[in-house]
């Protein structure tokens, strides 16, 4: 029990003191994790809402493919992107390998099936009689499109939580493609499989704990605009 | 009067089954156009049609001359449908009222056009700010109403508008079309069960059964069970015991519908001796109305539980002084009627 006290009370005077590097695994936790669920968003919610809204030959290949990428590894995505970004891969030309912008597209790999996934579920499970109503108003395609995605906005924002809870959390995308370089590429969860393996653990826990402060105070705010919309 | 909608050898199918079949179709602008027919007779089909939503699986949907590919964005917003049950989006009532002068693009004077909309379904404007989900049912359809007749529509169509609400929201929104179609020159195309209704507001009327055009005006259906009399001929034996006699029927089959015009119909109240004979069959006057095409009376009148229209000239009417409740005696003519 002294070991989680212990770490709370250091995870409080990290914080207040400033340490840098904690400052700056925190920092690029939220920068990279931030990043990479955008850009989810941007190319998932179109493609969850063709998939989901849509009927088409070779639909329901496409569903179960994108269903088994959600269970897929961290670090097996890790491997594929490590070796996509070396100097031997197709993007090797790039230097991206060790950077923030490796770990993003590494982290869009696991996050992207996610946000397909579940707004696809989402559309589909939208009010059929929605249609028929938005195309009796006149709308085309795009407005349909924003329509249908607007009324699905509490499971599409339960996709992005989700998304972003899977993320944050990761460590062997980031532990891969990152390279755990300090004050660059060195996440929250690196940093704590790195205290761990020096035996600070008190460290590691109160990494841990700045971890899970970050992921509560995004639900809050999340959860609070869901009501807000609600009422 | 211009003809607005020409349909030409419509078919559409569903999975494979063909569920509308329409050779020729004419509909005419500035009036109020009512289809009828039971369920899963085809008007929903139709009306998707009519308001372009969906395109027929082969022939030709017209409007104004143009063809159904060939219509512009601005010809397709003219026209408005309210489907059955229509969905609210998860906003405001504000919000989902003005939605579709959003997707115009018409942004001006927009609380005052939601405060006439409001007002025209018998709704104040604090509603505006109200909810989706602090609507009752009856105020959700006139919300979705609201939302149409806010942008004051060529052609206003309407999938059976007064089914599942009350009956204080089925006469507002009855008041509200007629409106409507007297503010903004609307035409206006109902679906509904309400034949009475239907009767008294439309200026042509279609009949759809089994995806078929059966015919325009005032027309019966009588359906099955039959059973067969001595001669073979179908009979539909009515719960009172009075029997209605299909003249040249034996070729027909116990599940079959008949058509029967009103036309064919003569009703009497007084003085009836005449017309008495052994198929006569009694019932009771149930409404009159006049009929918006002609000066012309309908009279709904029921067979034991049955409904029935026919025709009576104003002539006709006042001869026999005719009343809501009044007994009657009926001879319906059989001898060419039409078998669906």
């Amino acid at each position: 029990m002294n070991l989680f006290t212990d770490g709370f009370d250091q995870a409080i005077e990290l914080l207040v003191s400033g340490n840098t590097s904690v400052y700056s695994a925190i920092s690029t936790t939220i920068t990279v994790s931030s990043w990479s669920l955008m850009i989810s968003l941007l190319i998932g919610l179109p493609l969850g809402f063709a998939l989901g809204y849509y009927n088409f030959f070779g639909k329901a290949v496409i569903r179960t493919f994108v269903d088994t990428l959600l269970a897929l590894p961290t670090v097996v995505i890790g491997l594929i992107a490590y070796t996509m970004l070396s100097q031997a891969g197709p993007l090797g030309e790039y230097n991206l390998l060790f950077s923030q912008e490796a770990i993003i597209l590494g982290q869009i790999v696991l996050g992207l099936p996610i946000i397909i996934a579940l707004t696809a579920a989402q559309v589909e499970s939208v009010d059929k009689r929605l249609y028929s109503s938005l195309k009796g108003l006149g709308a085309h395609s795009f407005q349909i499109l924003t329509a249908t995605l607007i009324e699905a906005r509490f499971g599409i924002m339960t996709a992005a939580m989700t998304a972003y809870g899977r993320i944050i959390t990761e460590i062997g995308i980031s532990m891969m493609v990152g390279g755990n370089i300090k004050y660059h590429t060195r996440t929250v969860t690196t940093a704590i499989a790195l205290e761990t393996g020096k035996g600070e653990f008190v460290t590691g826990i109160a990494l841990g704990l700045v971890l899970f402060a970050v992921a509560l105070i995004v639900n809050i705010t999340l959860s609070m605009l869901k009501r807000g919309w609600t009422q | 009067m211009s003809c607005l909608y020409k349909l030409e050898n419509i078919e559409q199918y569903y999975d494979g089954k063909k569920v509308l079949n329409i050779d020729d179709l004419t509909l005419k602008d500035n009036q109020i156009i009512g289809l009828f027919g039971p369920n899963g007779s085809g008007k929903t089909t139709l009306l998707s049609l009519l308001s372009f939503i969906n395109k027929p699986t082969s022939g030709k949907v017209s409007f104004n001359g143009i063809e159904n590919n060939k219509l512009d964005l601005d010809i397709r917003h003219s026209i408005v449908i309210l489907p059955q049950n229509p969905y609210l989006l998860k906003r405001s009532v504000y919000d989902n009222i003005i939605y579709g002068l959003k997707l115009r693009k018409k942004s001006e004077n927009l609380k005052e056009k939601v405060d006439e909309a409001l007002a025209l379904v018998g709704l104040d404007s604090t509603f505006a700010s109200r909810k989706w989900s602090a609507l009752s049912g009856g105020e959700a359809q006139r919300v979705a109403l609201a939302a149409r007749l806010i942008l004051k529509p060529k052609v206003l169509i309407l999938d059976e508008p007064t089914s599942g609400v009350d009956t204080n929201s089925a006469q507002l929104i009855k008041e509200a079309i007629l409106q409507a179609k007297q503010k903004y020159n609307t035409t206006i195309l109902i679906s509904s069960h309400d034949h009475n209704w239907l009767n008294h507001i439309c200026d042509e009327r279609i009949a759809l059964f089994q995806g078929e055009l059966v015919q325009s005006g005032s027309v019966n259906l009588l359906f099955a069970p039959w059973e067969k009399d001595d001669n073979n001929n179908l009979v539909k034996r009515f719960l009172d015991g009075q029997e209605l006699i299909v003249l040249n029927s034996a070729a027909k089959k116990t599940d079959s519908v008949v058509m029967i015009n009103s036309d064919y119909i003569t009703i009497c109240k007084n003085g009836c001796d005449h017309m008495i004979n052994q198929d006569t069959l009694m019932g009771k006057v149930s409404s009159i109305h006049q009929e918006s095409s002609s000066d012309n009376l309908l009279i709904d009148f029921v067979i034991s539980g049955v409904n029935f229209v026919c025709k009576l000239t104003r002539k006709e009417m006042q001869e026999q002084s005719l009343l809501p409740g009044d007994k009657i005696n009926i001879n319906i003519d059989t001898s060419d009627v039409c078998w669906i």
